[in-house]
């Protein structure tokens, strides 16, 4: 598991461990290798023995993060895949404050108040969007990463 | 999460488990989610397309991979014992707690859903001139 304990990543691997571990009658243990945005796990993983042992459980941040930080190589290429666990989407959540109430309204407001899809606050920069229409301005830290680690429980 | 619970951010698009519970207590609202469909464990909350925001599906996946070398009987093997797992009711209501669809399938089907989005990203990373920090 490339990220912390208590994410996403880590909740599957556990889940499906504690099964297995039920169903083959043979512990599986559940190691974090955190650090980088999951790159040290995923890297670490690359260079494993191929015995059957040792498994990763990623998320698409294995198919992002090549790109984004430009890797020497695409992970998707290199590990060899088992299975596809589990999928999630992601939500949008607004402040009670910002008074919308669907993306109906939180696209109008975007069209009102172009200063207010401007870049956030450095803390909050994990796949933390800004608003429509802040994108394409290369260079203005507007389109954040989603390597960083993900904190999805 | 704690940044937009506070009101530091208005707006941010996030895994749905942590943000549920605030939906819930009314201290943000969600106003809408990712997938081209509604997730079956969300069925409240309309997808993006729905809200007039069209063109916009991507969907988290968590896989699991294996060491280059690794030979394919092991691979199989592994798919079968993850593959069994998600079929027992406990993890199934877990998962479904944690807004979690299981999926399974084969090594082939995982490798061709991988190698799209990484065609994806490589894209919109070009396009988008997204760079890291």
């Amino acid at each position: 598991v490339p990220l912390a304990p208590g994410g996403a990543i880590d909740f599957v691997a556990r889940q499906c461990g504690e099964v297995m571990s039920r169903q083959l009658g043979q512990q599986v243990i559940v190691e974090n290798r955190t650090g980088a945005g999951g790159t040290i796990g995923m890297d670490s993983v690359l260079k494993a023995e191929p015995d059957g042992y040792t498994v990763l459980i990623a998320n698409d941040n294995a198919a992002s993060a090549p790109h984004i930080l430009r890797l020497p190589h695409d992970y998707t290429k290199v590990l060899l895949p088992i299975i596809d666990i589990g999928h999630q989407p992601l939500v949008l959540g607004v402040h009670p404050t910002l008074g919308v109430n669907s993306i109906e309204e939180y696209l109008a407001h975007a069209k009102k108040n172009p200063a207010w899809a401007s870049p956030p606050p450095a803390s909050a920069r994990t796949s933390t969007s800004s608003g429509p229409g802040s994108r394409g301005k290369p260079g203005s830290g507007s389109t954040t990463s989603p390597i960083e680690e993900r904190a999805r429980p | 999460v704690n940044d937009l619970v506070a009101g530091h951010v208005k707006s941010a698009l996030l895994g749905p488990t942590a943000l549920i519970p605030h939906h819930q207590a009314g201290t943000i609202k969600i106003i809408g989610q990712s997938s081209a469909k509604r997730a079956p464990t969300l069925p409240d909350i309309p997808t993006f397309g729905e809200g007039g925001l069209k063109g916009v599906a991507l969907e988290a996946w968590y896989a699991a991979f294996a060491p280059p070398g690794t030979p394919p009987a092991l691979i199989a093997q592994i798919n079968a014992a993850i593959g069994n797992s998600l079929t027992d009711p406990r993890l199934r209501d877990a998962f479904a707690k944690g807004i979690m669809e299981p999926i399974g399938g084969s090594p082939e089907q995982l490798g061709e859903l991988a190698r799209a989005d990484s065609a994806k990203y490589e894209r919109l990373v070009r396009e988008l001139e997204i760079r890291a920090g």
